[in-house]
């Protein structure tokens, strides 16, 4: 393979930001409500209505919303867990519509993790 | 279980963890014969008949990380406490059906509950299953089919409006039901 120029390295770069954008494409930040039966009974549907509210109010498209099944944590629940970009998945327990809100304005648009309702900063796996 | 509609929520993510692709839901009440009957039919990958006979045992469940299954449980304690039932008729690889009826006019029957905000959170978060909903209540009938939506082609804050859009028609449709049972 010949030297790389200049031309070639702006070719990587653009090609690595079309990979970005298509990534953001499919969304950039990811939320999972634990819609368990444990989960459900504690109030896992109006958590979920609540980001969805944001959603539409901060007219943010790059957002996906999931739901996954039990958690095993049922004392704990609501819990949501929030993928932004690269960062590990933060998993956030006990919430409530004024937790989710707060986690809504910082985690998931701008990447500021609340520690207070987190339960472990990680990359565990999620169900 | 609170009420109908956080049943019907939670009913549903079964279907969604058997991977189903179409998930139908029927509600019919039917006031002159004092019966609410909740359907929910899926083409998920269904039960076996060891599996069956157990979907009802609290302590039955194929989630891993967890000991026990108590969604089905409670719809059964619900439906019984309101002299009704839960009737399942699963088919490995073709899906499953549950059928939950109630009495209406039971003091212990549970509330209908939002319905719309069900709906709105299911459909939402799944935007790769299809979801149909009929409602019937004595002549009336509410219709909601994610078809219509194009979800594919939509981004999730246009997804949403849509939803919102038909889900307004849903809540009118409540309240005349509500209206109408229950005389508030
Ligand atoms: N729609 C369905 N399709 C396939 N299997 C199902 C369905 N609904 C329930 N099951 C089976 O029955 C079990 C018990 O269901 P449930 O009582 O809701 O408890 P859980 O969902 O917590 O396991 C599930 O773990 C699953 O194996
Ligand atoms: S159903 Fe109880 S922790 Fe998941
Ligand atoms: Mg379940």
């Amino acid at each position: 393979m010949g030297k790389l120029k200049i031309e070639d390295l702006d070719k990587i770069a653009e090609s690595a930001r079309k990979k970005i954008s298509l990534r953001e494409g499919a969304g950039k930040v990811k939320i999972t409500v634990h819609m368990g039966t444990c989960g459900i009974a504690a109030g896992a549907r109006n958590i979920m209505a609540t980001f969805l509210n944001e959603i539409e109010m901060h007219n943010a498209k790059d957002i996906i919303v999931v739901t996954s099944g039990c958690a095993g944590l049922c004392s704990k629940e609501p819990m949501a867990t929030i993928e932004y970009e690269n960062q590990a998945p933060v998993k956030y327990i006990e919430l409530n519509e004024e937790k989710a809100k707060k986690i809504f304005d910082e985690h998931v648009l701008h990447g500021k993790i609340v520690p207070e309702y987190a339960l472990s900063i990680g990359s565990e796996r999620i169900q | 279980m609170e009420d109908l509609s956080l049943h019907i929520l939670d009913i549903v993510e079964n279907s969604i963890k058997a991977n189903a692709k179409n998930i139908e839901i029927k509600i019919l009440i039917d006031k002159k014969n004092d019966i609410i009957k909740v359907t929910i039919k899926d083409d998920g990958k269904g039960m076996t008949e060891d599996e069956l006979k157990i979907a009802f045992d609290p302590f039955y469940t194929s989630g891993k990380n967890k000991k026990t299954g108590l969604g089905l449980s409670l719809l059964r304690d619900s439906a019984l406490k309101a002299e009704g039932n839960v009737d399942i008729v699963s088919e490995i690889n073709k899906g499953t059906e549950i059928q939950a009826y109630f009495k209406i006019s039971h003091p212990d029957m549970i509330p209908l509950g939002d319905l719309s905000k069900t709906m709105l959170v299911m459909v939402a978060a799944n935007r790769d299953k299809q979801f149909r909903l009929s409602h019937i209540y004595n002549g009336l009938e509410f219709n909601f089919d994610t078809a219509e939506f194009k979800a594919h082609k939509t981004d999730i804050v246009s997804y949403l409006k849509q939803i919102k859009d038909k889900l307004e028609e849903y809540k009118n449709f409540l309240e005349i039901i509500k209206g109408d049972l229950y005389g508030i």
